[in-house]
């Protein structure tokens, strides 16, 4: 019984992982796609704004898309049944809102900057209520439980280590000029990076990426 | 650390949901909990155990022996 149980999981996990993977995949090639016009790939701080863009955007999106259908949502998202995602509604709502207004806010600023795709005060303020938005969705979900705070604890102080190596190292590279510099852009996309992998890592080891 | 919350919540025959709707957490706390990948914190701790009608180190059990555990 439990050999079937552990085979079930294991299936169903790597479904989703492929289901994920194709679908990150096909709407990470369609974005790129139509962004290519704009992108500039001798920008490094652009290309990672529009990386990390894309993939808050995704995740806040694919989240959003299970909390408007929970019976859709329970087969994609790791829960146990579409109630547990109606239960979670309230914690999951805000932080899909702050991930999708994350990506927003990254694409906006790697993207529009020029003037070309809307005016320059247009775009400022565009980027502006995004982060509003995004420390509004921040303060709403703060009553989240214990394991979430952890997570997101472990996940920030991870986060700022990694920061610290990766920063210096980079920094010593660009002074003697064996890497490009980054502007304040591409610094906090590279920041925003590096939190959400060690969220999916401290998520994993706390068993959160664990079919249920 | 090993626990004995599934077991003790199977005796009362609730669900993880039931379980988490009681103590006020997520029931990805609780299965985290029972699959020892998160040791809840002490009012957490102190919480199950109340509701479990049992002692904490009942139901959280610790192997370490003092000095002698080397």
């Amino acid at each position: 019984m439990n050999a079937t149980v552990e085979k079930k999981k294991i299936h169903t996990m790597l479904w989703r992982m492929i289901g994920g993977a194709v679908f990150g995949a096909a709407m990470t090639g369609l974005f790129l796609l139509i962004l290519q016009p704009r992108m500039d790939i001798d920008d490094p701080s652009q290309m990672i704004a529009i990386i990390a863009g894309i993939s808050y955007l995704l995740i806040g999106l694919s989240v959003g898309i299970g909390l408007v259908a929970p019976n859709a949502g329970s087969r994609f998202l790791n829960v146990e049944d579409a109630d547990e995602l109606r239960e979670e509604r309230p914690k999951l709502r805000s932080g899909a809102i702050a991930c999708a207004l994350i990506g927003t806010f990254l694409l906006v600023l790697a993207l529009a900057p020029d003037g070309s795709l809307m005016t320059r005060t247009v775009t400022f303020w565009f980027a502006a209520a995004c982060l509003v938005g995004v420390v509004i969705a921040s303060f709403m979900s703060r009553k989240t439980d214990e394991l979430t705070r952890l997570i997101t604890l472990e996940a920030s102080a991870g986060t700022l280590h990694i920061a610290l190596v990766v920063l210096a190292a980079w920094a010593a590279l660009a002074e003697f000029g064996y890497a490009p510099l980054l502007s304040p852009l591409g610094l906090i996309a590279g920041l925003a990076v590096l939190e959400l992998i060690a969220i999916l890592a401290v998520s994993a080891k706390k068993g959160l990426m664990t079919p249920r | 650390m090993e626990n004995r919350v599934k077991a003790c919540r199977e005796r009362m025959g609730w669900s993880q949901g039931e379980l988490a709707r009681r103590l006020g957490v997520s029931r990805q706390t609780i299965n985290a909990v029972e699959t020892n990948k998160y040791d809840p914190s002490l009012p957490l701790a102190l919480r199950m155990a109340k509701l479990f009608a049992a002692r904490v180190d009942q139901l959280f059990i610790d192997h370490w022996t003092g000095e002698h555990s080397e």
